[in-house]
């Protein structure tokens, strides 16, 4: 478990603090999604949470660590997977990752055995000859998994992880933070691909400009924004428009009729249904639904889509 | 895998690193074994000639010659690239070529027994380019019929502090010498021209059977000094006219009142502690405060700064080690590799003056020779760990990196003229010192320069040197240059610690 307490970053006195007065929990068994625009302040804030900057004020903890001042017992519980993995580029796969191991402790055949089944996991296995500056982004990608989890820690950082992966590898790592998720742990994703995040995240927290907007738990991302209601009735008249013009905007499209900018809520949905029947009103179709995550965001942030 | 037995094999087995330790201990050894070998053949003017042994005997009408070139260590044809031999015998001459054992004999037919000079040209060329010529002319005596006993200086191969005798004879009918007795003593206290007695101490050995045979009395064992030593074959009656020098060959007689003597001059003294250390100072000192400032520079900069201005070190970072723990493990692993090249270097340095000079440096210079290094190499590696949290690009880095080596590694000294030039201060002044020893307090190089002054006693400089001083009186004290070098490590090393610790 990893919380956020009013964390705030400046990295120069010139410009807007990257984050700003950050709150922001990510639980055990839990995939936390985090969207925002370039520069809103996801990277800083995995950055942040994985002890690679200092917060200037506020602070992270780590399963009851700080990651400040309590570096390592803290760090021992946070694998983080940058967007752009960087390693020694003369470095093998192998040595390496022994390398990182020895500071979790493990023995030598513990890690063997432990690095080993990660990378082939990761399906890097055929290329422990290489040496990493010959590997792909994608293959960096896997290799950059692979050693960020060799420690077993309880939280897990994926920064734009699934960008430059292809299908299989993006299969492989959803699969990856549903297991990780059924272990008990503590997942982050930061994501362009809000499309992603709304499939996998149990919440998602929507920061801009390094504030947070908003964190919307799995059920609200199916209602977001206003309700939209798709119609389709059998004996459609003008009597009917204006009785579902008390709940919104009625725009007519041959057969199909769409309630925009409702007035009423997700959960009070159903008096439409009920009301239009109760009037003689036959439905064969009646379907709300609410703003898509994409949709909901840029409106929340203020962007023209 | 531990952590920093890791840093340690990449540090150590990274190109560049190995390509450096490789350079600096070969340049190392080699410069020492010139400086050590050069002071080898100290024993009287042997130092790298090679000389012209040359015997005869008459049997009948031919005149039989018997030549052998030594060198100083009395040893035939060794270090000799090539030779022209000629021998000249009543207007007949005779173009020699050394004989696998080194000898050179001839014959020649004797027509007129007044002609009793023998001539014989010699001209060498060292395998190491000395080259040299000479003539030498031997008076025949057709009565005794041989040549009889020589003698020259030369020095313990396998011991340079040793000087001894090669004594080369050639008997009736080539007969190799008789069974002789060699004295030899102090010969401070001979008086030219006068009777000789053989005074109260002295040495002596039995030889015979030989015609080249080598011969080392163990003057050093004595508890007397040998300013000068002479030898004598056989019991004198008579001290030799001069000093120094060698005598013509010497005609052995075996009558009982006739002495035969012989004399040699060595001005051989084992070399001092102090000039052994000047050697190393004035050739391997300069080239491994060079090239050390070298690889500590661009060694910091491959194994710390460049990767952590590229950001690889941050797959580091995010491990359960502490910023201080980390940098400190680098920094420990870059060490290892500097002290290995200065460990090395000295030993190399050591193998090579204890082999051809048979001394060993003292302990202190060791210590004081790699501790300095050490410093050096590992203040220019602070400095660098320091750069790499003030500039934010690799770009810049490299050009810190490369601006501390030019100032610090190059033109310091250059830097350290131009003020004299600039200040009018003259050479040999005390505000001459003052500055040289300021500026090199104020570098990681002059570290070294500091602990030659504390040895040597004089100070350097880029517009001459050599002058004598009292090292504490311009604050060259061991507890001060320790002082600085712990400052110059620990300044730079203090900084780039407190800034990754506080500043990301």
């Amino acid at each position: 478990m990893i919380e956020i307490q009013g964390a705030t970053k400046i990295y120069s006195r010139k410009a807007q603090p990257a984050l700003s007065n950050l709150d922001l929990e990510m639980n055990n068994g839990e995939i936390l999604g985090l969207v925002g625009l370039n520069g809103a302040g996801k990277t800083t804030t995995i950055r942040m949470t994985s002890g690679i900057i200092f917060p200037t004020s506020g602070k992270v903890m780590v399963d009851g660590f700080d990651i400040v001042k309590q570096k390592v017992k803290a760090a021992r519980n946070v694998g983080w997977i940058p967007e752009f993995p960087n390693f020694e580029p003369n470095a093998k796969p192998l040595p390496l990752m022994k390398y990182f191991a020895g500071y979790y402790g493990m023995k030598s055949e513990e890690a063997n055995k432990k690095i080993m089944d990660l990378l082939e996991k990761v399906s890097l296995k055929p290329y422990l000859n290489r040496k990493l500056r010959n590997y792909s982004q994608g293959m960096k990608k896997r290799f950059a998994i692979a050693e960020s989890i060799v420690g077993d820690p309880q939280n897990v950082l994926f920064d734009e992880t699934l960008n430059g992966l292809d299908p299989e590898g993006v299969l492989f790592v959803r699969n990856l933070m549903f297991e990780l998720r059924k272990q008990g742990k503590a997942i982050l994703l930061s994501s362009h691909i809000l499309s992603e995040v709304e499939d996998v995240a149990d919440r998602v927290a929507i920061i801009d400009h390094g504030k947070l907007i908003k964190v919307l738990k799995r059920n609200e991302l199916k209602s977001l924004g206003k309700l939209r209601v798709h119609l389709q009735i059998e004996n459609f008249n003008d009597q009917c428009k204006a009785l579902l013009s008390e709940y919104g905007e009625v725009e007519v499209d041959e057969s199909e009729i769409v309630l925009r900018d409702t007035t009423i809520q997700y959960d009070q949905v159903s008096v439409i249904p009920e009301k239009l029947v109760n009037s003689g009103y036959r439905i064969r179709k009646f379907d709300p639904v609410g703003e898509s995550l994409e949709d909901y965001f840029f409106e929340l942030i203020g962007v023209k889509k | 895998m531990k952590p920093i037995a890791y840093e340690i094999k990449r540090t150590l087995t990274s190109k560049f690193v190995i390509i450096l330790i490789v350079i600096i201990v070969g340049l190392a050894s080699l410069i020492a074994y010139e400086s050590a070998k050069s002071e080898v053949p100290t024993s009287s003017s042997a130092q790298t000639s090679i000389y012209l042994n040359v015997g005869y005997y008459v049997s009948g009408s031919t005149l039989h010659v018997v030549g052998l070139p030594v060198n100083n260590l009395g040893q035939p044809s060794i270090g000799i690239g090539s030779a022209s031999l000629s021998y000249e015998y009543a207007g007949t001459y005779k173009n020699m070529t050394l004989s696998s054992s080194g000898y050179a004999n001839t014959t020649f037919t004797i027509t007129n027994n007044s002609n009793t000079e023998l001539n014989a040209s010699f001209s060498y060329r060292l395998i190491r380019g000395f080259s040299n010529s000479y003539q030498l002319t031997y008076n025949l005596n057709f009565s005794r019929g041989y040549s009889g006993i020589s003698m020259i200086p030369v020095t313990d191969p396998s011991n340079s502090t040793i000087t001894g005798m090669n004594l080369f004879y050639v008997g009736q009918n080539g007969t190799s010498a008789p069974s002789m007795s060699v004295f030899y003593y102090n010969g401070t206290s001979d008086k030219p021209g006068q009777a000789f007695v053989l005074p109260a101490y002295f040495s002596s050995m039995n030889v015979s059977g030989f015609h080249d045979i080598n011969v080392f009395p163990d003057f050093n064992a004595s508890t007397y000094t040998y300013s000068s030593v002479r030898a004598v074959i056989v019991s004198s009656k008579a001290i030799p006219s001069s000093f120094g020098g060698f005598s013509s060959p010497i005609l052995p007689d075996y009558g009982k009142n006739l002495s035969v003597y012989v004399s040699f001059d060595s001005s051989y003294h084992p070399l001092t502690q102090k000039e052994v250390q000047s050697l190393i100072f004035t050739g391997v000192t300069s080239i491994i405060t060079f090239l050390l400032a070298i690889l500590a520079v661009f060694e910091g900069y491959l194994t710390y700064g460049k990767d952590r201005t590229s950001g690889v070190l941050e797959s580091v970072i995010k491990r359960p080690v502490s910023r201080g723990a980390l940098i400190g493990s680098r920094f420990t692993a870059n060490a290892v590799s500097i002290a290995l090249a200065v460990v090395l270097s000295m030993l190399s340095a050591n193998f090579f003056i204890h082999y051809y000079l048979h001394l060993y440096l003292t302990t202190s210079f060791d210590l004081y020779f790699i501790w300095s290094f050490v410093v050096e190499g590992l203040a220019f590696l602070a400095l660098v760990y320091m750069f790499a949290h003030i500039v934010k690009s690799q770009g810049a880095l490299l050009g810190s990196a490369i601006g501390l080596f030019v100032v610090f590694g190059l033109f310091w000294t250059t830097i350290s003229a131009v003020v004299d030039v600039a200040f009018h201060i003259v050479s040999g002044t005390s505000e001459y010192i003052t500055t040289a020893v300021a500026f090199d307090y104020a570098s990681p190089t002059g570290i070294t320069s500091l602990f030659q002054i504390l040895f040597e006693k004089t100070v350097g400089g880029f517009l001459g040197g050599g002058t004598t001083i009292h090292p504490s009186a311009y604050g060259v004290t061991p507890v001060f240059i320790v002082l600085a070098g712990i400052l110059w490590i620990a300044v730079p090393f203090g900084i780039a610690l407190w800034l990754a610790t506080h500043r990301d």
